[in-house]
């Protein structure tokens, strides 16, 4: 007899909930002034895909002026086009954007329940409504949605770090 | 007769904070309250059930960070000041109280930390550490470790090299703390991503816990649920969190901690007092902070509060085990006749859960096992343990997952959090290119290269983006980031450059001092097998 699916709703049956809640905040003094820039840019093309959950996705980018060149574009004057993909290159989301550097997030159905078992996102110029490849992120696993009864509000947040 | 098998775990971690500059630092208090109010009572439990000649199997993570800390002298001795400072405190207290309510609880403060001093300086030879490798010498704990510096995995991923930076120097400064390599991890945030289990297997890593979701959507899908460990294709075990057992301790509404009598958290004389009598107490720029002088139980719902009752709270731990135990009996009888073994019951919770929010948590540890003991129907054993009845195991691939709020990774990327990763790439990305470049480096080179490492691994804690998204110290996480990534790239031009800023390299090499056992070519392509 398989049992299976009786343990797992046992697994499932109950919520968690923090007992952090309600923590003071803690008040915060400043180190010192010392201030410590950090780079604006790197000077490097760059296309990341980060998981955030079943149904987000973030991506940011840099497009150096140099490639920029290569295309006989003015960084000022850019449109970007990104095309987000599964697998075998079926096309699920796209969106634009004029910024040279820059991040989104991607809203997109639970990649999992679609069929999608990995995505990831291709850089394309345009270049008078003609699309000039650039580069691809790297690839990431799509997840799974999960049962709210299980998830519902599960967060500890340690009050030793001043958490509410 | 046994039914079940109980795997209590407690995930012990903090940041790196480290401020030698000041004499008072406040989020150097993190670790010397949670000393206090954690991890020395906890201590002092298995060593009274090591007395008692009660049995019990505890598994704890000690975190790389945390272990640096616990064995820094500076730190330390920062903390010796700060028991002292509270013993004093706790003899003003006894005259200020003398003819109220109030007194009785004040002399148990004045006993609770005069105790932690004794035990500190006596068992514990002023060594924190001490008492965590005397259990685990004894085998009735297993320490397992945590990544280098607590850093998402599944957010580094996209440089494999910083995911493998992040288990081999934990994996060395287990050793260097433990002398002897550690047999799990506590997987930061419980996150896993695909294929991580190639890597953990190998660094020498048997086993990892999961959220329960990690587990339960795992292909195939686990038949036993949560009961039993799986197997990765890689043959590391993977445990995952109960619900149940969680809930009872977590929750806010129904859990324990939110007892009546249990002490309430937010009443501190820190905040109560006249700031004359309370200010060489409380930060010295006149911030009000808790001192953990706490004169009130929960009571209720409202703002009214009572006295608080050590006894009476103690007495209700022992309820309380004794209803865990009830629950976890019962859980046990309802799936074991479903499973051709016998189940186990896994309850990760946060070791500083116990003793700082929930002041008695303790002790209702402590009882618990007395309860087990006492009952001899469940048994507490160590991930280990279970592995070595039950050597074989479903083959399946756990769930990306963690176990941050909705179970995935939100909480570590969102707005508030999302302009570090692009640095944190590009930092890892740089490391591996100067790892290998500078492979053969001279001795000055190195450490350059080192200090280039250590500012780039604690850059890389969850803690910051964790703090950064629940607007809490998100003021001082914004500032540690980017310190980090500016001393990095101000040493990656000291080398480039050809030159050496002794006053900045001093001074970061004192506060950033973590791992010193680092090499650098941990980054290197060249090592990374």
């Amino acid at each position: 007899m398989n049992f299976t699916d009786d343990l797992i709703a046992q697994s499932l049956s109950h919520i968690c909930k923090s007992s952090g809640e309600n923590i003071k905040n803690f008040k915060i003094i400043k180190e010192s002034p010392i201030s410590h820039p950090i780079p604006q840019k790197y000077n490097k093309d760059k296309l990341v895909l980060l998981p955030i959950n079943p149904n987000s996705s973030f991506v940011y980018w840099e497009i150096t002026d140099k490639t920029l060149e290569k295309f006989g574009i003015d960084p000022k004057n850019v449109q970007l086009s990104f095309k987000l993909l599964d697998a075998a290159n079926h096309e699920i989301g796209e969106f634009s954007s004029s910024l040279t550097i820059g991040n989104y997030y991607i809203n997109h159905k639970s990649g999992h329940k679609s069929g999608h078992k990995s995505l990831h996102v291709k850089l394309f110029l345009n270049l008078c409504n003609k699309l000039e490849y650039i580069s691809s992120s790297n690839i990431i696993g799509a997840q799974q949605n999960t049962p709210k009864s299980m998830r519902d509000d599960l967060i500890y947040t340690s009050t030793l770090l001043g958490g509410k | 007769m046994i039914k079940g098998y109980w795997i209590p775990i407690l995930h012990s971690h903090l940041p790196f904070v480290k401020h030698p500059q000041h004499e008072n630092f406040l989020e150097e208090r993190w670790l010397f309250e949670a000393i206090t109010e954690c991890y020395i009572p906890l201590l002092q439990r298995l060593k009274k059930l090591e007395e008692e000649e009660i049995e019990f199997a505890l598994t704890v993570s000690v975190t790389p960070p945390l272990a640096e800390m616990l064995d820094d002298e500076h730190l330390m001795q920062k903390y010796e000041n700060y028991l002292k400072n509270l013993i004093e405190l706790g003899e003003k207290e006894l005259i200020r109280t003398k003819n109220s309510d109030s007194y009785n609880v004040a002399k148990f403060y004045l006993d609770f930390f005069t105790r932690t001093k004794e035990f500190f300086e006596g068992f514990l030879d002023r060594k924190i550490l001490n008492g965590y490798r005397y259990f685990y010498d004894k085998n009735v704990l297993e320490i397992i470790t945590c990544g280098a510096t607590h850093g998402f995995l599944p957010l580094l991923s996209v440089n494999e090299q910083a995911v493998r930076a992040q288990i081999k120097v934990a994996v060395e400064s287990h050793k260097k703390h433990f002398n002897k390599a550690p047999k799990g991890i506590w997987l930061p945030e419980c996150a896993y991503y695909d294929s991580l289990d190639a890597i953990l297997k190998s660094y020498g890593i048997e086993f990892f816990i999961l959220d329960a979701h990690g587990l339960l959507y795992a292909t195939p899908t686990p038949k036993n649920g949560v009961y039993a460990p799986i197997v990765t294709p890689n043959k590391v075990a993977v445990f995952a969190r109960e619900h149940k057992s969680s809930k009872q301790i977590w929750s806010s509404k129904e859990g324990y901690p939110g007892d009546f009598s249990y002490r309430d958290f937010y009443r501190d004389i820190g905040y109560d007092l006249d700031f004359e009598y309370i200010k060489d107490y409380i930060n010295p720029d006149g911030i009000r902070i808790f001192t953990g002088f706490k004169y009130y139980k929960i009571t209720g719902k409202s703002d009214y509060k009572e006295i608080y009752d050590p006894s009476a709270a103690l007495q209700k731990t022992i309820e309380h085990a004794q209803n865990f135990h009830f629950n976890t009996e019962v859980q046990i009888n309802k799936v074991c006749s479903m499973m051709d073994r016998l189940p186990v019951v896994v309850s990760p919770y946060d070791a500083e859960l116990f003793g700082h929010w929930w002041f008695e948590g303790p002790e209702f540890l402590y009882n618990m096992f007395k309860e087990i003991s006492k009952h001899k129907v469940i048994k507490s054993i160590t991930p280990l343990q279970y592995l070595n009845m039950y050597p074989q195991n479903q083959e399946a691939v756990p769930h990306p997952s963690s176990w941050g709020d909705k179970g995935y990774f939100d909480v570590w990327l969102n707005h508030s959090n999302d302009w570090i990763y692009r640095h944190l790439h590009e930092m890892a990305d740089t490391m591996c290119y100067y790892a290998d470049k500078y492979y053969n480096a001279n001795e000055h080179q190195t450490k350059v290269l080192n200090q280039m490492t250590r500012e780039l691994l604690l850059a890389q804690s969850s803690d910051w983006a964790f703090l950064m998204s629940t607007q809490t110290a998100a003021e001082y996480s914004t500032a540690r980031t980017k310190e980090h990534i500016y001393n990095f790239f101000k040493l990656v031009d000291m080398l480039e450059n050809n030159y050496f800023n002794e006053k900045f390299f001093t001074d970061i090499a004192k506060k950033n001092s973590i791992f010193d056992f680092l090499d650098f070519r941990v980054y290197s392509n060249h090592s990374s097998q």
